[in-house]
């Protein structure tokens, strides 16, 4: 491995990093596995990132337009996956897995991709898999009504209610006026 | 910007009954841009008053629409009204905006799909 070569080191959630030699000599892991060796030089070049470092190792940061950069994990493991699917690095970040479909279900997923929805099998799963993982983080009914936004019985609970109630007069008022009897 | 799904619009009542009351901004969540067009669009409203519950019952209209107060889409309080009280369209969200409202429509129904233990 050279200086300034990298380490390319695949997340269990299917995104990537990058590890520089500085910073594997530095915690002392230059005999870590990885996925793959790139100088940074053509990593840089070819998928038009940056490393910059965080607390505890670098993370490569994608810049589509060279100007901000991106700051949180989330969003550098959201960069690199549109990295992979966009700049096609074959077979970087992916496994193949075996999986057990419905045949119903498989057969509407073919119907995707006959249709052109989706390149192929993998990428129509790969789409639903981050749709899950979108709902997945939003709250449910049951955690948004055990932390409510306003204290009940304060002023605001009292206008909520109140502007409530002038939302259900104003679409009855709707109503009346269109569909009520000649 | 043509009223249809996704569109944040006026809800207008020509007969009013207050002086404030007689308009109100709405967030479009039905198709409306078919022909023969539907009588009738599903909308929630949208209130500069803070909602008692967030997310989903909820949602927070992003400062990018442009409205002068912070605003929430009140996804409980979905209704339908005769297509012909919307006019003047002033917004329009994302498509990943939509689906985050339609989703939260889908919790309330119970639809949304039941994804892993939380």
């Amino acid at each position: 491995m050279r200086f300034g070569d990298v380490h390319i080191h695949r997340l269990d959630h299917g995104d990537f990093t990058l590890v520089d030699q500085a910073t594997l000599a530095r915690e002392g892991r230059q005999g870590e596995p990885h996925d793959q060796v790139r100088t940074r030089t053509k990593v840089e070049r070819e998928l038009r990132i940056s490393v910059a470092r965080s607390k505890t190792r670098n993370w490569c940061f994608f810049e589509p337009d060279r100007a901000a950069r991106t700051t949180s994990r989330t969003r550098c493991a959201h960069a690199l996956k549109a990295l992979r699917e966009d700049l096609s690095y074959p077979g970087m970040g992916t496994r193949p897995v075996t999986v057990t479909i419905d045949e119903r279900k498989l057969a509407r997923l073919d119907g995707w991709v006959r249709a052109g929805r989706y390149e192929n099998r993998s990428r129509a799963i790969d789409a639903a898999l981050d749709l899950l993982e979108r709902r997945n983080a939003r709250p449910t009914l049951e955690w948004a009504l055990a932390h409510p936004l306003v204290e009940s019985g304060s002023a605001e609970w009292e206008a909520a209610q109140r502007e409530s109630a002038a939302i259900d007069r104003f679409f009855d008022s709707a109503d009346d006026d269109v569909d009520a009897p000649d | 910007m043509r009223i249809d799904r996704g569109v944040a619009c006026w809800a207008t009542l020509p007969s009013g009954f207050g002086h404030d009351q007689g308009t109100r901004p709405v967030l479009v969540l039905s198709r409306l841009g078919t022909e023969p067009r539907p009588r009738r669009g599903i909308v929630v409203p949208i209130s500069t008053v803070t909602p008692r519950v967030g997310y989903p019952l909820s949602w927070d209209v992003p400062a990018a629409w442009g409205l002068a107060r912070p605003s929430w889409a009140l996804v409980d309080h979905v209704r339908s009204l005769p297509a012909d009280r919307l006019r003047d369209p002033f917004a329009e969200t994302t498509r990943d905006e939509l689906s985050e409202i339609l989703d939260a429509l889908g919790e309330l129904l119970g639809a949304a799909i039941d994804l892993a233990p939380r």
